[in-house]
């Protein structure tokens, strides 16, 4: 009888309860899409097996998704935008992805992505947490007090400069944008090469702007094409066409490298191929000032698209695991993005890092006076319409003023019927 | 023998003169053409495809006479490549009253041209541009056009290891706020003189079928149509050859440039608003060059309007016929662009 029961309770357990704890250990699997690649693809793969390491019952595809073709479908970033709004429609976006500022305030509108507040009890980041981020950071991602997206990968504006050609032409590094024209001259003159080469872009058009205290949209109204954005497209313009000390294109990084250009504008996260490919001596500073001082941000932050409870809790997991401490550090020292929160920076491993690389000290630096572009959903356009004017002017097809002006009507437009 | 010596001599020469693509590039008013220049016993030669195009001015050969001309001016040193014309740059600078240099260190050709001298251009005809301004580095802000782009109150490069974050970030618009007001055709109006690419479209007119730079127009008139959920309209249609003076089209092809608008008309937000592309008149379909486009794809709601421009490339020989909208559980959406 005894033999019976005890059979009994076996078969119970094999078919019952073990079938249970099976299925309660059920992986959670969840994708996140990122626009990243090579070295920086290999610190995310690393980052995410690393995480499913530490939590089993999660399981993370990172997918990278990258344009296949730029003329065809635009840049990655552009690639995965349209991926992520293809996926929301359909009903199968992805459970984290990177997104800018602007993206983000599309998907809040529509209810598609989750605010940090959801989260709570033991899974909720602490207000300490909280302060560690950069305030920069922290802020462009929070709306009405509230962080929506966690800060990723980040960089920030900066001027690199060919020391030695500053030092044939015994020219001081720039400290105001009429110290870098005077610079660029001279050296153009002395070398008969260009003093700065740039790209001719909407964010190029953003240091001078925001260094005199200007905007580009205020009160839901295209402002860049005044008296101060005029000016600020003038003085390239002028470099380029009249001074004959400015080169507009494209490859302003490979002009640097060749030693064709003293000057480059260019993020941080150019600082470690830099140092790998530069052949002469050369300098990060800060961008030089105007009336004030302010550096233009870039990069994105990561956000959670899950519907599903589960699936929410695991990806909220996973970012932040991404923006812990030595998570922090260890991506940015392996991409040469910039550490986003405090205690990451003053880190033993990330002081020790910044004597190999201390062009990142400048980037830190220029954090306190960073600023991030507008954020409002019609931005990627009017980026585009700022483009094609800063183009048309230094190309000579437009005067500076008429350029801007015809950029602001279409983004006026745009900013009236945008809902 | 002697006859068979120099004919052999003159084949060597001309084995040794035959052109050579040097490795150096055309640049244009500082812009790189993306062209390389033609190099033959020391003459620099450009190709005037570009140069008519990037000037918007025009070109013309008759071959019977062996004539070249260049915004007015006949060249004489000119020779056929490959198909493509090469025109010597110093007779071309001279036609174009611009100017010539080299780059000491990479050889590159600058070719300055002086626009107020290109007679026979759209551009001139249509645009108002002035004198680059100097920009008043001293004087504070004002009504006028100076600006200060210097301060006392600059901070140094040396002190940066002790700086730390702690301000808070400026931001150049609050956002949750819905966008205020505007009618509905203030959204949808695109400016009709819009232009693109350095090649200034024509008020309400539409160059010919052909070269950007040939003679000839004829007009362009809006066109809607919609279903359901979109309204969709082209307020402009030119062909360019290059873009941004840099994207040139592939041999045998041109870019189609679109204008449009797109108005969400239903009651639903639309999240993904669909994927336009051109059809010809021979039912050929062809996607839009992302990458050259300005058409951000956005989410919009009930009333909302996206626009921008879309660019196509298609063969020369290729005549328009419609843009379809293709959007997610819908039939596509057809603008007919001819009538």
């Amino acid at each position: 009888m005894i033999k019976k029961i005890s059979a009994f309770l076996l078969c119970f357990v094999l078919f019952t309860v073990i079938p249970n704890f099976v299925w309660a250990a059920e992986k959670v699997s969840i994708e996140m899409w990122h626009a990243m690649k090579y070295e920086k693809k290999d610190a995310i793969d690393e980052l995410v097996k690393k995480f499913m390491k530490e939590n089993p019952d999660i399981s993370v595809t990172p997918k990278a998704m990258l344009s296949p073709d730029v003329r065809l479908y635009g840049n990655d970033y552009s690639f995965l935008y349209r991926k992520i709004i293809q996926g929301l429609a359909e009903n199968n976006p992805p459970d984290v992805a990177q997104v800018y500022e602007n993206w983000t305030t599309q998907f809040v509108e529509i209810n598609a992505i989750t605010p940090f507040s959801h989260f709570d009890g033991s899974e909720a980041m602490s207000k300490k947490e909280l302060d560690d981020f950069f305030p920069i950071f922290r802020n462009a991602s929070s709306y009405d007090g509230v962080m929506w997206t966690m800060p990723f990968n980040k960089s920030i504006y900066v001027l690199y400069y060919n020391k030695d050609l500053l030092d044939k032409s015994g020219v001081k590094i720039p400290k105001t944008w009429d110290d870098l024209k005077s610079a660029a001259i001279k050296i153009s003159e002395d070398s008969d090469i260009y003093g700065i080469a740039f790209s001719p872009t909407v964010d190029l058009l953003g240091h001078i702007i925001y260094s005199n205290k200007g905007w580009f949209i205020s009160d839901n109204k295209a402002v860049f094409n005044d008296d101060i954005g005029v000016a600020s497209l003038n003085y390239w313009n002028a470099l380029v066409n009249h001074d004959k000390a400015g080169e507009a294109t494209f490859n302003s990084y490979q002009e640097f490298l060749k030693g064709n250009a003293a000057f480059i504008i260019e993020t941080t996260s150019r600082i470690g191929s830099l140092k790998n490919e530069c052949k002469f001596n050369y300098g990060i500073t800060l961008l030089p000032t105007g009336r004030s001082q302010a550096y233009q941000c870039a990069g994105t932050n990561l956000a959670i698209f899950s519907k599903d409870e589960a699936k929410k809790l695991a990806a909220w997991k996973l970012i932040k695991f991404f923006a812990r401490k030595e998570n922090n550090i260890e991506l940015s020292i392996k991409t040469g993005y910039l550490p986003t929160r405090y205690s990451a920076y003053n880190s033993p491993e990330y002081q020790k890092f910044l004597a190999s690389y201390p062009g990142y000290k400048v980037g830190i630096a220029a954090l306190n006076y960073g600023i991030t572009q507008p954020r409002i959903s019609a931005w990627e356009s009017i980026r585009g319409f700022v483009n094609d004017a800063v183009f048309d002017a230094i190309s000579g097809n437009l005067d500076s003023k008429d350029a801007l002006n015809k950029a602001a009507d279409y983004s006026n437009g745009l900013l009236k019927g945008f809902k | 023998m002697r006859k068979l010596v120099t004919a052999l001599f003159i084949l060597s020469l001309c084995l040794f003169i035959k052109p050579a693509y040097a490795d150096k590039s055309l640049y244009l008013n500082n812009l790189n053409t993306g062209q390389k220049i033609l190099l033959i016993r020391g003459t620099s030669y450009i190709p005037t495809e570009t140069l008519a195009a990037r000037l918007d001015t025009y070109t013309a050969w008759f071959p019977g006479s062996n004539t070249f001309i260049l915004n007015g001016s006949q060249i004489r040193d000119f020779i056929n490549s490959k198909g493509a014309i090469y025109v010597s740059a110093k007779e071309a600078a001279k036609a174009c009253g611009g100017s010539l240099k080299f780059n000491k260190r990479s050889r590159d050709l600058y070719f300055i041209a002086d626009k107020s001298k290109v007679s026979y251009t759209r551009s001139r005809l249509s645009s108002n541009s002035q004198d680059i301004q100097t920009i008043d580095l001293s004087s504070p802000v004002s009504s006028n056009k100076s600006l200060p782009l210097s301060s006392s109150s600059s901070s140094s490069s040396d002190d940066l290891t002790t700086v730390y974050p702690q301000s808070s970030a400026k931001s150049d618009s609050t956002i949750l706020t819905r966008h205020a007001g505007g009618t509905i055709m203030d959204g949808l109006r695109i400016p009709v003189n819009a232009t693109i690419s350095g090649i200034p479209a024509p008020k309400t007119q539409l160059t010919s079928y052909a070269a950007p730079y040939t003679q000839g127009t004829a007009y362009f008139s809006p066109k809607t149509a919609q279903n359901s959920t979109f309204q969709v309209t082209v307020t402009n249609m030119e062909e360019i050859s290059v873009v941004k003076n840099r994207f040139n089209a592939s041999a045998g092809n041109k870019y189609v440039v679109l204008y449009v608008s797109q108005q969400n008309i239903s009651p639903e937000v639309q999240i993904y608003t669909g994927k336009f592309t051109f059809v010809d008149e021979n039912s050929k379909v062809y996607d839009y060059l992302e990458g050259l486009s300005n058409y951000w794809l956005s989410i919009l709601k009930p009333g909302g309007v996206n626009y921008g421009y879309l660019v196509f490339e298609i063969p020369s020989y290729a005549r328009p016929s419609y843009l379809v909208l293709n959007a997610l559980n819908q039939p596509p959406l057809e603008i007919n662009l001819i009538n």
